[in-house]
């Protein structure tokens, strides 16, 4: 990045320093990007969004059927389908073992630490963002209420705006940090956005992945996939733009736009419909160091 | 050896068979670090793909150039066999870790697409290599082995060519009359679990290849998961995909003749 390319932006009252950041799930918990690539660089982050974090570690996604290794992932036309399953190795491990790199990385460049967190019901989402607001190095909290990949809560939070309201509110009780609330793309996206803001949410993230069947979709079913499983990747991009804009229409809040975003024009695409940032997720896969060619492409003048 | 993001190109597909071909890659010292067992993630060819997809290294050519063994496995690998000299991608290279150095005499039981890493073993002295495939027509990795210099026993299910029987089976019959220091295997899950249940009863250290379908490669996504001895998950392209058979495989019963 040029030092002379200013990209800060305001996302909810956090300072940002460039509009593009990293989607739970696709980037760890940060520091794999520094452990594992040359070349990648880290100042293009505006902010981490960690895997996704529960009270109790998860092995993730391990049916009695499936074969070894039990297929957690796979590609159809214009998508990933995942079934990971929230596997993560829980909150006070992820405070004791994977904070001190984010809190350094944030101290060195700047970027902001938002920890994605999954609970089965409103008291777990709260006890987790309580444990959160008291570690250093931590922004604020982003609510997962839209996993379609685990049994309980989740999708069930994210598809009602009573609930949604519910578990936004006990969160914002226990903490002063930022608080996005990341939506499915199959929800009403106005209600829940309206229940978010409402409720003290600073930002929106806009979207989860789509909740299919993988039988319906894909052209040559794994079978030994979960029946359902997240999508992501260029085709969520259009349901994603269509729920930034319907969020946008229905509230005031900050918008991070996420959704198959592999390019600046695709950036733009989404700061059009009312985002103010973007995250990037499964393009980061094939290119660790998507930020920065994003980055390089909006600082330039269209 | 940290990996990097090459912008590459293909240089030449040589076709061994039926749906199987070496493909070499070039890009800015795209061979960096690379070594057996070492994996990249490579993008498909020629546009609408969102997913890389992982590839041993089979043979490291020069400092800019590197070969992958091939088998159309589904539209990925069947994309990146139709592709042509000259075609652009991006790999992600060197990842995983590496076998160890052998020592001693080493076997390498590879089945289909596990003859991939065993290039850069192909001219060590003291490495042979037991192939196995279905029949003749599926045996082409075996000659891109012979090609670099291995010295190779092969094994066809149907005895078209080579030992009738699985890899081993031709294993067993081997262990008869001699011994290697060490055993190394890549191939399908239950083809390794038996030659690591045969290592184990003749006490030979033996290390095995995972594979997996993979999201990332490098350790983010959590795709690419297997059981490990202990009952555990391993993330094979966190701290794999090259192990201990004895992490992996916990001590069972041997079936003879196993495996396939």
């Amino acid at each position: 990045m040029s030092a002379a390319t200013d990209l800060s932006v305001d996302v909810g009252g956090l300072s940002w320093p460039t509009p593009v950041g990293l989607a739970s799930g696709c980037c760890g918990y940060g520091h794999e990007l520094e452990d594992r690539f040359d070349g990648v660089d880290l100042g293009a982050v505006g902010a981490i969004f960690t895997k996704g974090l529960s009270l109790e570690p998860r092995e993730g996604n391990a049916p009695e059927w499936a074969s070894n290794p039990p297929g957690r992932i796979t590609e159809v036309p214009g998508a990933m389908i995942n079934a990971i399953g929230l596997a993560n190795p829980g909150v006070d491990a992820f405070i004791s073992d994977k904070l001190p790199w984010l809190a350094q990385w944030r101290e060195r460049l700047g970027g902001r630490v938002i920890a994605n967190i999954f609970g089965e019901s409103v008291e777990e989402y709260a006890e987790l963002a309580r444990r959160l607001d008291t570690a250093e190095g931590v922004d604020g909290v982003e609510l997962n209420l839209s996993c379609p990949n685990v049994e309980k809560g989740g999708l069930e939070f994210g598809q009602d705006a009573e609930a949604c309201a519910r578990v936004t509110a006990a969160v914002r009780e226990v903490t002063g940090k930022f608080v996005a609330v990341k939506l499915s793309p199959a929800c009403d996206v106005a209600a829940l956005s309206a229940a978010a803001e409402r409720e003290g949410a600073q930002a929106l993230s806009i979207s989860n992945t789509l909740p299919v069947s993988q039988a319906a979709l894909a052209l040559d079913p794994v079978p030994e996939l979960p029946s359902m499983g997240g999508l992501s990747g260029p085709v969520l991009r259009p349901l994603a733009l269509e729920a930034t804009r319907n969020a946008r229409a229905a509230c005031s809040l900050a918008i991070i736009g996420i959704g198959g975003i592999a390019t600046a024009d695709h950036a733009r695409e989404f700061f059009a419909a009312g985002a103010c940032a973007v995250q990037v997720g499964t393009a980061l896969f094939g290119d660790p160091d998507a930020c920065a060619h994003i980055c390089r492409g909006i600082s330039v003048p269209v | 050896m940290k990996a990097r993001r090459i912008s590459s190109r293909i240089v030449e597909i040589r076709p061994l068979g039926d749906g199987l071909a070496r493909v070499d890659l070039e890009g800015p010292d795209l061979a960096r670090g690379a070594a057996c067992g070492c994996f990249a993630m490579v993008e498909v060819p020629g546009g609408g793909y969102v997913l890389p997809r992982p590839y041993s290294l089979f043979l490291t050519v020069n400092e800019h150039r590197v070969a992958l063994l091939v088998k159309n496995m589904g539209r990925g690998s069947a994309a990146l066999l139709a592709s042509q000299p000259g075609d652009e991608l991006a790999v992600l290279s060197p990842l995983g870790n590496e076998f160890p150095d052998p020592v001693g005499s080493c076997w390498a039981i590879a089945g289909g697409v596990g003859a991939a890493p065993f290039g850069y073993l192909a001219a060590r002295e003291g490495v042979e290599i037991i192939f196995g495939a279905q029949d003749a027509g599926q045996s082409g990795f075996a000659g891109a082995l012979e090609d670099v210099g291995a010295s190779v026993e092969l094994a066809t299910l149907d005895g078209s060519a080579g030992f009738k029987g699985t890899v081993v089976d031709c294993l067993l019959a081997r262990l008869e009359n001699d011994q290697p220091d060490m055993i190394f295997s890549c191939g399908p899950t239950g083809m390794m679990q038996a030659v690591a249940a045969v290592a184990r009863e003749h006490g030979i250290a033996c290390h095995v290849s995972l594979e997996a379908r993979m999201g990332c490669g490098w350790g983010v996504c959590r795709g690419c998961v297997h059981r490990d001895a202990s009952g555990g998950w391993r993330c094979i392209c966190e701290d794999g995909p090259v192990y201990a058979a004895a992490d992996i495989f916990a001590a069972v019963e041997t079936v003879k003749g196993a495996g396939s």
